[in-house]
């Protein structure tokens, strides 16, 4: 690892350290218990050879008696102190860890739509959860193993040397063998580790997909082929794991030939000295039970390396997201408002979600006065959900300037700014919950009475009430157990309740059954009288309707202006309308597929996607 | 016991050998391990206190002698047993996965595939490391245990039975410790799955959020989850600072005794200096064995259980198999037949009665309203099902006496919502073909209006989707779908509401091109918009699981389902008179689902 490396992830450990601040007496007094902890386990040898020596050598049998008590008062104060810290250790460390996932999970939701755009969901749910996890096993198993079993290393040390220097010496010359091979096995088991993890994210990848897409498997046939590729995936597993097998089993039984290696060199050597009178019984006895105060430690901190490792990459991502500032977009402060009227002015507009990314929408002007009902078509493609993220302010324009009201966009406050915008979205995302609270979603505490007589004035309250369990029917992850057109009833309603100035329908309503559809249009010329409503829409039937109708292509307006003025220009939107005239209109005339295949002679659009 | 037994004979068949070989290995290891404190005995009553200094190198020697046939014996049971763990942790898994590849709709209907997953990943490991590994320890420290009780017994059995008092109770507690901290673990871990739930949820729905301005709210959500976690992993803390010191504290007191009751006796000349060390020595190799037997109990329990969920998966037969008569088809005609068809899925009947030919080379467009089994009357044709009664019939031949493979083979489906895997996109345009030329794959992409796009891509047909490369639209996706369909030249295509997604102007190429590929391909499409009902020469007109009505599109009035407020400004007149009938449909179509009791018969 390079210096820099090394310095970084110091920072990083010193920035961790910062959260355990706040709990400063309980994480001290938990280190006192450790030190107590420690201090009571190395005791035993030490009073056993005080036993043979005093008491038993020299027949005494009251001292005898005097360090049994005294054994088992330490032994009692050291279950007290093992209490303790156990418990503190949890204390603190869960405690800075929820402090640290909150913090990450705020930081989170003040980023700006750019982020999420730039990282994959899964990267992200992956911070809130793996490598909290692995800082967690860090702070609670890592900082007790590293403390206890670096105090019992060094205690163990000191105790041997001034028991008797020369068998010390003796006794620690297996040491740098010891050192040695843990650090070689250490360094091979990193990467022996790594290729199992990786290997058993290969396993569950291919899994997943193949669960997921059994109907396609079953479908084309093939199941042997997946079959194969699974039983590939699951061999390198089995191989990955085998290695580490191999590894820690060389290592381990290996660490235990070097303890016998230092009862042997203590029986040889330190029974020549017993004999010559240099030393007692007792401290070759003490002395053959401190090896083990110095070779289980340093297994533990070897496993540790593993820990610190791991969970120093993991905090590196953690504060690599909380370094991400918010982009313009989510800058809070600002003017707030109360009430909108709904002026929206674009001015040159230009936007590109990335430089190196071509230009989504290219110097546009449009004025839409408050309490207009305009209609956005076009094809896929040409720009138009990307000026309705504008309008929200999910993304700030790369050039020229979007005013509300006549006040540039940028100078309201955010949060304020889009509690008075209602979106709609052509594949609505539901939280889980009931149908009622993804309604309420702005204002939780309202009741059912309020969101029914919203669904009422939407003229879907019967539609909502005959779900299976009408407003409390569950919605599952991505609204499962309703249907597309369900989901974006409840999508409508949830935008509508929030009584919005402004609304934005993007392809709101794309699945739902005509006949509703119809039902929500007729409701909404109701229900808009007085906001601002922008539609996007596929289907020409919706925008007909509208007060103006704004067709765009690659990024540019390209047409302005009413459904019959339009029509009669004879440009792009009376083609638009005329080829769905037809694939609708053509019904009527033809019921061959072979005579139908004729309207796609029609002009067409260029069919950007 | 049973389901032991039976997890014992299913997964560790062809393994006998290995893991006998794995237990002598390991019984070795633990005898081996013994002799050290007996030399260390011998060492200090010959050598030290009998004055015999020249067999302290004997002594060492010896101990020395035994660590190294320690070490191999020790690398050898662990790679031997890893090796069988492993082999039956792989085969298991292999199993269970080819074994969930013949499972039907109707198991992957009531499964949820984080459920499966967990069982294929999870539970399979919890059963290989008990049975290779648990088994062996059982075993191998039960040895200890006894020997050890036999060896201090012989060094003097007053001191044994006395000194020895406090042992069983570190079994009783570490069994009592892993009781309790089990559930306790179990709910940390059920907090965690509902904090990563409701982070997933935040994440993908940030949209949402952003755009309500509720971003206080759900950190106050976010924030409660994350505090249960802490609480609950407190709980476990409680649980585990009150038994961890007992269990600790326990063999202290055995050394305690030995040193108060064995002091005085070598004191008295009962016992040798040497015999007290050894006693020491053997007490401490005790104590392991002693709590992992307390904690294999519920090891044990823990595995049985993931055991069990193995084990529901493998004893899950197939509902659509292969018979032993079944014979491969050759190429088809494409003619279709449903003979008085009905279908039920779980009691719940979706098909009542069909009786429909569908003619080779023929496009026949199923309408009706959701949930009234439209879906399901297409999914009987590649046999996903099979009828609960009478017979679905290609060219004649019933699907039950045909193979699946060659069935299928001949069968393109596209659903709405298609489902892509994680390669390229000329990968997943071939996935029922994976030999098929660059030709045919631009040839089927062309057909499906996806040409286009497909080269705008970053990398054209070698473009990776899905989780690890990019992103699809709706539309795009059905396209690929589409030509992947089309690719494998099917006999009968199956098109389920498959252009959705797709701008009417690209819709309207990729009919133009079917038309023009149908050529004598038989065509069934289920029908969601009116261009779609244009292709078909015939319309079925479907209604609660029932046909109202057969015949061509001007004879059907398919309008009532279809309609849509194109026509409401085109053909007033008529979408009026309709509308009331659809509004109905709608309604009937919510109280069907309602009946249904979930989210309709269409899976």
């Amino acid at each position: 690892m390079s210096g820099v490396r090394v310095w970084m992830r110091h920072r990083a450990f010193v920035r961790l350290a910062s959260y355990v601040r706040g709990y400063r007496l309980q994480a001290l007094g938990t280190v006192a218990c450790m030190i107590a902890l420690t201090a009571c386990g190395l005791a035993g040898p030490y009073l056993l050879r005080l036993a043979i020596d005093r008491g038993i050598a020299a027949g005494d049998l009251g001292y005898l008696t005097q360090i049994a008590a005294v054994y088992l008062a330490v032994s009692l104060l050291g279950a007290l102190f093992n209490g303790l810290q156990t418990y503190g250790v949890n204390w603190v460390g869960e405690r800075v860890v929820r402090d640290l996932r909150d913090d990450l999970f705020r930081h989170l939701t003040s980023l700006d739509l750019g982020y999420y755009t730039r990282q994959r969901a899964g990267w992200i749910i992956s911070r809130l959860t793996n490598d909290i996890e692995a800082l967690e096993q860090l702070l609670v198993e890592g900082s007790a193993q590293l403390v206890t079993n670096t105090l019992t290393l060094c205690g163990a040390v000191i105790i041997l040397f001034s028991m008797d220097v020369r068998l010390a010496t003796v006794t620690m010359s297996v040491l740098p063998i010891l050192l040695a091979g843990t650090v070689v096995f250490r360094m091979r088991a990193v990467t022996a580790y790594r290729r199992v993890r990786n290997s058993v994210g290969d396993v569950t990848a291919v899994l997943q997909e193949n669960l997921s897409g059994i109907r396609v498997v079953q479908a084309f046939t093939r199941e042997a082929d997946s079959r194969g590729v699974f039983a590939r995936v699951n061999e390198h597993y089995r191989r990955a794991n085998m290695n580490t097998v191999v590894l820690s089993g060389a290592y381990f039984p290996a660490v235990e030939f070097l303890s016998a290696v230092a009862t042997a060199l203590i029986l040889l050597y330190g029974g020549h000295q017993v004999a010559r009178g240099a030393i007692t019984v007792g401290v070759l006895v003490a002395f053959i039970g401190y090896l083990s105060s110095f070779f289980d430690p340093v297994e533990a901190l070897s496993d540790l390396y593993n820990t610190i490792q791991s969970s120093g990459a993991a905090l590196e991502k953690i504060l690599s997201v909380l370094d991400t500032e918010p982009g313009d977009a989510e800058r809070a402060g600002g003017l707030s408002t109360t009430r909108l009227a709904g002026d929206i002015t674009l001015h040159g507009v230009s936007f590109a979600y990335a430089v190196e990314a071509g230009e989504v929408l290219d110097r546009v002007d449009l004025h839409i006065p408050a309490g207009q009902r305009v209609a956005l078509v076009g094809p896929t493609g040409a720009g138009k959900s990307t000026l309705a993220r504008l309008l929200l302010r999910f993304y700030q324009p790369t050039q020229g300037v979007v005013l509300v009201d006549g006040i540039d966009l940028r100078d309201y406050d955010v949060r304020e700014y889009r509690r008075h915008v209602g979106y709609v979205s052509q594949e609505p995302y539901l939280f889980s919950g009931t149908v009622l609270d993804n309604i309420r979603l702005s204002r939780p505490q309202a009741d059912l009475a309020e969101v029914r007589a919203a669904a009422l004035e939407l003229g879907i309250d019967d539609l909502l009430s005959s779900l299976p369990e009408g407003y409390d029917t569950r919605v599952h992850e991505r609204g499962s157990r309703l249907s597309a057109g369900e989901r974006q009833l409840v999508a409508f309603a949830r935008a509508f309740f929030a009584h919005p100035q402004i609304l934005i329908l993007d392809e709101a309503t794309s699945s739902v059954d005509p006949g509703t559809e119809h039902r929500l249009e007729s409701a909404l010329s109701r229900l808009l009288q007085g906001r601002t409503a922008l539609v996007i829409a596929h289907r020409l039937s919706t925008v007909e309707t509208a007060d103006r109708i704004i067709v765009m292509e690659d990024g540019r307006i390209v047409e302005d202006g009413g459904h019959s003025g339009l029509l009669t220009q004879r440009g792009p939107y009376s083609q638009l309308y005329h080829a769905q005239f037809l694939a609708r209109g053509l019904v009527g005339t033809t019921h061959s597929g072979t005579e139908a295949g004729r309207y796609s002679s029609e002009p067409r659009q260029n069919d950007t996607e | 016991m049973a389901t032991f037994r039976r997890m014992m004979r299913t997964f560790l068949r062809g393994h006998w050998i290995a893991l006998s070989l794995s237990l002598l290995l390991a019984v070795t290891t633990t005898a081996l391990g013994l002799a050290v404190p007996w030399f260390i005995r011998g060492a200090v009553d010959k050598a030290l206190v009998g004055g015999r200094t020249d067999l302290l190198v004997v002594y060492a020697a010896a101990i020395l002698a035994v660590a190294a046939l320690r070490m191999a014996a020790a690398f050898g049971r662990r790679v031997v047993s890893g090796r069988v763990s492993l082999a039956v942790e792989t085969e298991m898994r292999d199993r269970l996965f080819s074994h969930l590849t013949t499972l039907g709709f109707d198991f992957y209907m009531r499964s949820q595939t984080g459920q499966l997953m967990s069982r294929a990943i999870a539970d399979v490991r919890a059963v290989r490391m008990f049975l290779a590994y648990g088994l062996v320890f059982l075993i191998t420290h039960t040895i200890t245990l006894l020997s050890v009780t036999a060896i201090l017994f012989f060094l003097q059995p007053r001191l044994a039975a006395v000194s020895l008092i406090p042992m069983p109770f570190i079994l009783v507690t570490a069994r009592a410790f892993s009781r309790r901290l089990h559930p306790s673990l179990w709910a940390v871990q059920q907090r965690i799955a509902e904090l990563t739930a409701v982070a997933e949820e935040r994440i993908t729905g940030i949209r949402v959020i952003k755009a309500f301005a509720i971003e206080d709210q759900q950190q106050a959500t976010f924030a409660l989850a994350s505090d249960q976690i802490y609480r609950q992993n407190l709980e476990a803390a409680g649980i585990r600072s009150r038994y961890i010191p007992l269990i600790g504290v326990m063999p202290s007191l055995s050394l305690i005794i030995i040193l108060l009751y064995g002091g005085r006796m070598v004191v008295a000349g009962d016992l040798t200096l040497g015999s007290l060390i050894a006693f020491n020595a053997y007490v401490m190799l005790l104590i392991w064995p002693m709590r992992m037997l307390g904690m294999l109990v519920s090891w044990a329990e823990r595995a049985i259980a993931a055991g069990e969920r193995v084990l529901e998966v493998l004893d899950e037969r197939p509902t659509v198999t292969d018979r032993s008569t079944a014979a491969d088809l050759s190429r088809l005609r494409g003619a279709i037949e449903f003979r008085n068809v009905t279908f039920a899925h779980d009691d719940v009947p979706v098909i009542n009665g069909i009786s429909l030919r569908i003619e080779s080379g023929e496009t026949v467009a199923l309408v009706g309203p959701t949930g009234c089994g439209k879906t399901t009357l297409a999914h009987l044709i590649p046999r996903f099902y099979d009828p609960t009664t009478g017979g679905v019939l290609v060219d004649g031949i019933d699907l039950r006496d045909t193979t699946l493979a060659s069935l299928r083979s001949q069968i393109g489906l596209v659903d709405q919502d298609p489902f892509l895997f994680s390669l390229s996109v000329r990968d997943n345009i071939r996935y029922g073909q994976p030999d098929a030329s660059e030709d045919a794959v631009a040839a089927a992409a062309a057909a499906a209006a996806a040409d286009d796009f497909i080269r705008a891509l970053p990398a054209g047909y070698d473009t990776v989707i899905g989780e690890r490369g990019v992103t699809l639209s709706g539309g795009q996706r059905q396209r690929l779908a589409l030509a992947r369909a089309l690719l494998i030249d099917p006999r009968i295509l199956i098109l389920d509401d498959a252009t959705s997604s797709v701008d009417a102007e690209t819709e309207a190429r990729i009919v133009d091109a079917l038309s023009g590929l149908r050529g004598s391909r038989t065509t069934v499409i289920v029908a969601h918009r009116p261009s779609t009902v244009m292709l078909a020469d015939r319309v079925v007109l479907l209604e609660a699981g029932s046909i109202r009505q057969v015949g061509t599109p001007r004879e059907v009035p398919w309008q009532e389902i279809l309609v849509a407020d194109a026509e409401v400004g085109l053909q007033g007149q008529l979408a009026a008179a309709h509308r009331a009938a659809a509004e109905q449909d709608a309604r009937r179509a919510v109280t069907a689902r309602l009946a249904a009791g979930d989210t309709g018969a269409t899976p």
